[in-house]
């Protein structure tokens, strides 16, 4: 259990940095890794926070395995790129979440956020096949985020394969003020 | 306000067997009582039983009061309205004898003793809850959450003073949808969006919506009901079977809800179609596609279905409201003649 903590430790470190500087892709060298046996593919690039719960909004992505082996999913960050204030206001209605959506991220603690840390079953990928995923994403009322999602995943019968990355296109989250709390929160309305 | 004694006997014969019970008024309850509530009416449960025959409400059905873990709960003896079920908390249920000081004073309000049992028994159990403190007018419900689509939809549409006005206008004909908590907020919220400028319908003609919402806030809140309430969490909570995830079997809600008179309805109704129409006539200005949610179709049906239930005077009060709002006739526009 250490291990598999201490190498997730690893990964975020090794994804974080790969975020921080990534390779342009002029410059990164051809290799073998460099054809990705994996497509993330979103169904949306816009959402906006739920209208019953106005600091949450949901994301819905696949991932899809090209190759013959089976793929374990080890990361999947969500980044903040951007995040501007906006002075948009919508009212807030009645209802309440489903507990469908198990995977989650809290945008508004920090920009590079682990999603498998908080989960305790592991995702599986079968060759050839699809999974689609639900991601529960929170933000702070009165601000627009633009957000990419990044997975890392790996061969489990050939670790030598090493692991692969790939992101999603820029996603925008908007999240409108819906509730005079989230208003006074904002302090920052001015454009 | 109605006040209920906080300290109370009732003495009189056991309906079952005529001997002497005394009963308090309200039947106190507490933690160390849980798991007989929860099995109650199986298990015995004194003041709700009778000393000599054991028949269950011996002297009719009581109030309970309920004093458990980070909440305290009421159970009621028979139909009530929002407002009868506050005072009786306000009287019965003292800020001292909730938890540590700067706790939430969490209320929940049960139709029964055998309801407040199942969810001391399942405590994980589904809910349907309402905020009871938003129950203290007649029932306006389906009327608040079409003004507030119409509202929101303005405000979709980036005509945020007329997110503002459309609610106010409703507020300044019936205050008392100042009182219901989800309008209220909607209305601060909205004026908070309508900005520096001046509305251009205002008063004054030079009050922003914030202006004018605080000359709002400052005229109804000395008028707000159970306003010593404001410290406390009150929800009528109704548990839904573990199982199945509909009501419990033999519970009956007896909140009452009290329907506006029709009059009051149709005037509404008619503000809701205004506010559609201003919707439209603002959305149209600035190019937006039109919008389903401006409800004119559902007005219009709501007004129709009540038109033949009005006395002949009260169409025409209808009338000169609808040339009021409008400047025209609502027999010229939907054939309504308050005479037919």
């Amino acid at each position: 259990m250490l291990e598999v903590k201490r190498y997730r430790t690893y990964l975020y470190e090794s994804l974080a940095s790969l975020l921080a500087n990534p390779p342009s892709p002029s410059s990164a060298p051809p290799s073998p890794m460099s054809v990705i046996p994996v497509r993330l593919h979103l169904y949306r690039t816009e959402a906006e926070a739920l209208n019953y719960s106005p600091r949450t909004a949901l994301v819905r992505f696949s991932i899809t395995n090209l190759s013959d082996d089976l793929l374990k999913l080890v990361s999947l960050i969500v980044r903040v790129l951007a995040k501007n204030a906006k002075r948009r206001f919508r009212l807030p209605a009645v209802g309440a979440p489903h507990d469908e959506y198990k995977l989650s991220a809290d945008l508004s603690v920090g920009n590079v956020v682990e999603i498998l840390d908080d989960v305790r079953h592991q995702f599986i990928l079968k060759p050839r096949e699809s999974d689609a995923f639900s991601l529960a994403l929170f933000g702070n009322e009165g601000y627009e985020y633009k957000i990419i999602i990044v997975c890392a995943l790996e061969s489990i019968e050939h670790q030598e394969r090493g692991r692969w990355t790939t992101e999603t296109q820029p996603i925008t989250i908007s999240y409108p003020i819906r509730t005079v709390e989230g208003y006074r929160d904002h302090g920052n309305l001015s454009d | 306000m109605e006040t209920y004694p906080t300290e109370m006997t009732v003495t009189a014969p056991c309906a079952n067997c005529g001997s002497h019970v005394s009963v308090p008024l309200p039947i106190q309850l507490e933690l160390i009582h849980a798991d007989f509530i929860a099995k109650w009416p199986a298990s015995r449960l004194e003041d709700t039983m009778c000393g000599s025959c054991g028949a269950v409400w011996p002297l009719g059905e009581m109030p309970c009061v309920y004093w458990g873990d980070g909440w305290a709960a009421l159970t009621l003896d028979g139909p009530r309205t929002g407002i009868e079920i506050l005072t009786q908390i306000a009287n019965w249920m003292p800020v001292h004898r909730f938890g540590s000081a700067g706790s939430p004073f969490i209320v929940r309000v049960f139709d029964s003793l055998k309801d407040l049992g199942y969810v001391l028994k399942h405590p994980e159990c589904s809910v349907f809850r309402e905020d009871l403190k938003g129950r203290v007018t007649r029932h306006w419900d389906d009327e608040v959450l079409a003004l507030i689509d119409i509202s929101d939809a303005a405000l979709e549409g980036r005509v945020e003073w007329l997110s503002y006005v459309i609610l106010a206008g409703v507020v300044q004909d019936y205050p008392e949808f100042f009182f219901i908590s989800q309008m209220r907020n909607a209305l601060e919220l909205t004026a908070l969006a309508s900005g520096d400028e001046s509305l251009p319908i205002s008063a004054d003609g030079a009050s922003t919506g914030l202006d004018e919402y605080n000359q709002t806030v400052k005229a109804l809140e000395p008028h707000r009901p159970v306003s010593e309430l404001d410290s406390y969490h009150i929800w009528y909570d109704a548990p839904l079977d573990e199982n199945t995830e509909r009501p419990i079997e033999g519970s009956v809600t007896r909140l009452i809800r009290q329907s506006p008179p029709n009059i009051d309805l149709c005037k509404v109704w008619l503000r809701i179609l205004v506010a559609g129409a201003f919707l439209r006539h603002e959305l149209t200005k600035r190019k937006l596609p039109a919008t389903q949610r401006a409800k004119e179709w559902l007005c219009e049906e709501k007004l129709r279905a009540r038109w033949p239930h009005l006395a002949v005077a009260e169409r025409t009060k209808l009338g000169a409201y609808f040339q009021e709002l409008t400047g025209r006739e609502l027999k010229d526009v939907y054939g309504l003649d308050s005479r037919v």
